[in-house]
């Protein structure tokens, strides 16, 4: 793969975009939050694309649903979204205020302590949808855009819901460090983070980095950054590293490596995500605080 | 320290969780049946295929496409969907469907005349679907083949109405290609399951629901209960066939934790009940102790012995007892 990489990328998702002005997770599909939002983001990081889609996305009560024909909201990816659209100077028609006060409202449901597991059922952060557990991506990407909301316009956010959200990934971390979906131990079984997740969790808790879990889980990170070779693990990892300014080269070039099949199977999400990481040379705008 | 499949979201115990799962199966055995009989019919007689095959450097598509045949199979003109079971990477281990097992039924069914054939899976924990295809070598094989693969955790969606109602749910969204094709093939691995007992061709169609609507792990199916969302999705999406990878299978702590079992065979059927319940017996479980099973015997299938017409092979080349965790120990079979 050349250097032009970036370009490559940028084609597939203009040729992938829908009639509406967003994407879909594959090509002739309809329209989808997540990977409009990535595509959104590599786009404007390369060409200004116009974000329309994004502006105009439907919402209730605040929250971005995840379809654009309707259907339910999807906290993970309205997080995601919000930080998309701050970092393209997008606003909402309804208002990135109400956004981020929608994301507010909601919190996952608190349950009993579990003997399975040493998890503490009771942290409340942010679940996929409304009135369910919490889990680990919808609390980082929701965790992650809240404290870009209030560093980037100086705008109070409910402090205590950041607090809890933190308390509750530092209490979901896998013993070795890192993270999977959510759960660390089950039946007395330490479980196996996942590089992407491990990923995503990090850029939510770069700024508590002298925290021993963070710290762990970065190191973690760095010594597994290219074990699952996709673009999306790979893509996630070299944002992640480098907004915590660890090295990040090999990443780099296992991502350029892995193009050709990440690019085969098709998925709008996993290109745009590819193609914003190796194109923010300078930085990770959109996720660094 | 292995990734597990576990959704400790319910805050039980695994005995709590086994009980309040069971409720509303419970609630059906004694006569409030939530699904309406007339739009279900058991066959009298019930076809199921056990075929040999001692590892995995066998012939599937001549395997399978034997099965088809002696199972009077019909998908000419039809668009065949595959489902295998693929949730977590690991080497050395038997957690999905074996790729070759999956690419040897591609090809079994386009020769058997099918218009298509496509395979799909959405994996419940990882949602990553590049990583397991390449993970699991599956990518390769439906590249050599050039069979199309669809990502089920994010297809469109159609909002569903379910036709049982064992989980409480009105509906669910499910993915589009799914609903389109005409002729849905669960594709198993053959486990012992830590919530389930076993989880086979019914079970596998957690896999049908949507992550980017539910989440990942798909957290509203262990809330509502597994062996009720087994029954609910497999009365709506009414899959036509099932072949179960039993070649190396898994005993223990599945369906992620357990051990490689060698069992030498491929099981094929028509009614995903029947198949099941043979499994189960192949493997040392009693069927009518696992309450999924038990209760999709009254409306979705056979699970009485008597009820089940063996092709192929007989049941005794197979039979063994699986280990199962303590909890399940309870559901073996008694052997005469």
């Amino acid at each position: 793969m050349s250097s032009s990489t970036p370009t490559d990328l940028a084609d597939i998702l203009f040729r992938g975009r829908n009639a509406d002005g967003g994407w879909g997770y594959y090509p002739g599909k309809s329209s989808r939050l997540e990977p409009t939002a990535w595509a959104t983001l590599a786009l404007h990081n390369t060409t200004s694309q116009d974000a329309a889609a994004l502006r105009h996305w439907p919402s209730v009560h605040g929250l971005l649903l995840e379809r654009a024909e309707g259907g339910m909201p999807n906290i993970a990816f309205h997080g995601l979204a919000l930080l998309t659209m701050q970092a393209c100077g997008v606003q909402h028609e309804a208002g990135n205020a109400k956004l981020v006060d929608g994301l507010q409202r909601v919190k996952g449901i608190k349950l009993p302590p579990n003997p399975n597991s040493r998890q503490d059922n009771t942290l409340q952060a942010w679940s996929w949808f409304p009135d369910t557990f919490s889990w680990v991506e919808p609390t980082a990407w929701s965790t992650l855009s809240l404290k870009k909301w209030a560093k980037t316009t100086g705008s109070h956010v409910n402090a205590d819901r950041l607090d809890e959200a933190e308390r509750m990934l530092i209490n979901r971390s896998c013993r070795v460090g890192g993270w999977n979906y959510g759960n660390p131990d089950a039946l007395g079984q330490e479980l196996r983070p996942y590089v992407p997740t491990t990923a995503i969790a990090l850029l939510a808790m770069q700024d508590r980095r002298t925290d021993p879990v963070i710290a762990r889980s970065l190191d973690y990170l760095e010594r597994y950054a290219t074990s699952e070779r996709t673009g999306t693990a790979l893509a996630l990892t070299l944002l992640a590293l480098r907004t915590c300014g660890r090295p990040s080269s090999s990443v780099r070039a296992a991502l350029i490596e892995q193009l050709p099949i990440t690019m085969d199977l098709g998925n709008h999400m996993a290109i745009a995500l590819a193609a914003y990481a190796l194109s923010s040379e300078q930085g990770n705008h959109a996720f660094t605080l | 320290m292995r990734s597990r499949s576990s959704d400790l979201s319910r805050g039980l115990s695994r005995r709590q969780f086994l009980g309040a799962m069971s409720t509303p199966l419970l609630a059906a055995a004694c006569g409030r049946r939530p699904y309406d009989p007339a739009r279900f019919q058991v066959p009298a007689l019930s076809p199921v295929g056990l075929f040999p095959a001692a590892d995995y450097a066998a012939d599937f598509e001549q395997i399978i496409g034997r099965g088809l045949r002696e199972l009077g199979v019909d998908v000419r003109g039809r668009r065949v969907f595959l489902k295998p079971n693929m949730v977590e990477y690991e080497s050395n281990t038997a957690i999905n469907t074996h790729p070759l097992v999956v690419a040897g039924a591609a090809l079994a069914f386009r020769a058997a005349g099918a218009a298509a054939v496509v395979v799909g899976e959405g994996p419940g924990h990882r949602r990553d679907i590049e990583y397991l295809l390449t993970g699991t070598g599956l990518y390769d094989h439906l590249r050599e083949h050039r069979i199309r693969f669809v990502d089920l955790n994010h297809d469109d969606v159609r909002p569903v109405a379910l036709k049982s109602r064992f989980t409480g749910l009105d509906a669910l969204a499910l993915p589009v290609e799914l609903l389109q094709a005409d002729f849905i093939v669960s594709m198993p691995k053959l486990k012992t399951h830590h919530w389930a007992g076993m989880t086979a061709g019914m079970k596998n169609f957690f896999g049908a629901v949507p992550g980017a609507v539910y989440g990942w792990p798909k957290n509203i199916l262990h809330v509502k209960g597994i062996e009720n969302s087994i029954i609910d999705l497999n009365a709506t999406i009414r899959p036509h066939f099932s072949i179960v990878d039993g070649v190396t299978a898994m005993e223990g702590d599945g369906p992620i934790m357990g051990r490689p079992r060698a069992l030498g065979m491929i099981a094929m059927g028509a009614d995903l009940v029947a198949v099941d319940a043979t499994c189960a017996r192949v493997i040392g479980l009693d069927p009518h102790k696992m309450p999924y099973l038990e209760e999709a015997g009254r409306f979705l299938g056979n699970v009485e012995a008597r009820r089940i017409l063996h092709r192929g092979e007989p049941p005794s080349r197979y039979e063994t007892t699986f280990d199962v965790v303590d909890l399940f120990k309870g559901i073996r079979l008694e052997r005469s």
